[in-house]
């Protein structure tokens, strides 16, 4: 382990004050599937149908990601490998990020997931913009009741 | 990038100005609210790449 920073990118456990804020790696979802740069697209397509997936992440065996198939490269092409057809180097975040800031992003983007990775690249789920939404929502929500209470309390 | 986003205005940062090839969060030429790599990490409060120093 490098230092603090990539001890917070692994997403280790930590202490203090804003230990308790929901992180992209507490919300990304670990069971995110997964592909591999020689499989071919149509049969991946097939895996993320029955699944009911519309992004899948493409790494290698050390779980490094590659590549990125979102809805619009799903769609393209059926035999060629996923090397052709995939998103290649997509923009990664890593598990420390507090989710609020990503939620924000993803909305203001119109971004529907993200991969979350260590720092080396490896991956740590995907986050999916519904649920980065969702726990930045109840996360406000918890923090306006905190604050109410202490108001009346005084 | 598509061919039509090729022929469009690159993007600068909505931060710093910068001029950037695509967004760095949405990798998208085309996006209202485009970020430079940099704005972003400081943004994430994520680290940034540190510059090797090089004796001699």
């Amino acid at each position: 382990m490098d230092g603090e920073l990539d001890w917070l990118a692994a997403g280790l456990p930590t202490e203090g004050r804003n230990a308790d804020r929901p992180r992209a790696g507490d919300v990304a979802r670990r069971d995110a599937p997964t592909c591999r740069l020689d499989e071919p697209i149509g049969q991946v397509r097939a895996r993320m149908q029955a699944a009911g997936w519309d992004a899948c992440v493409v790494v290698n065996d050390e779980r490094v990601v590659l590549g990125l198939l979102r809805a619009e490269e799903l769609r393209r092409g059926q035999d060629e490998p996923i090397e052709q057809v995939m998103r290649p180097g997509p923009s990664t975040f890593r598990p420390h990020v507090p989710i609020e800031e990503l939620a924000h992003h993803m909305i203001h983007h119109d971004l529907p997931s993200s991969p979350v990775t260590t720092s080396d690249g490896r991956l740590v789920g995907l986050l999916r913009r519904e649920d980065a939404a969702r726990v930045a929502l109840e996360q406000t929500r918890a923090q306006q009741a905190d604050h109410e209470a202490a108001n009346d309390r005084r | 990038m598509t061919a039509g986003e090729a022929a469009l205005e690159p993007p600068t940062c909505i931060q710093c100005g910068v001029v950037v090839e695509c967004c760095a969060f949405c990798e998208r030429v085309v996006c209202a609210e485009a970020i430079c790599y940099r704005c972003l990490r400081i943004q994430f409060r994520e680290s940034l790449p540190g510059l090797h120093v090089h004796g001699g």
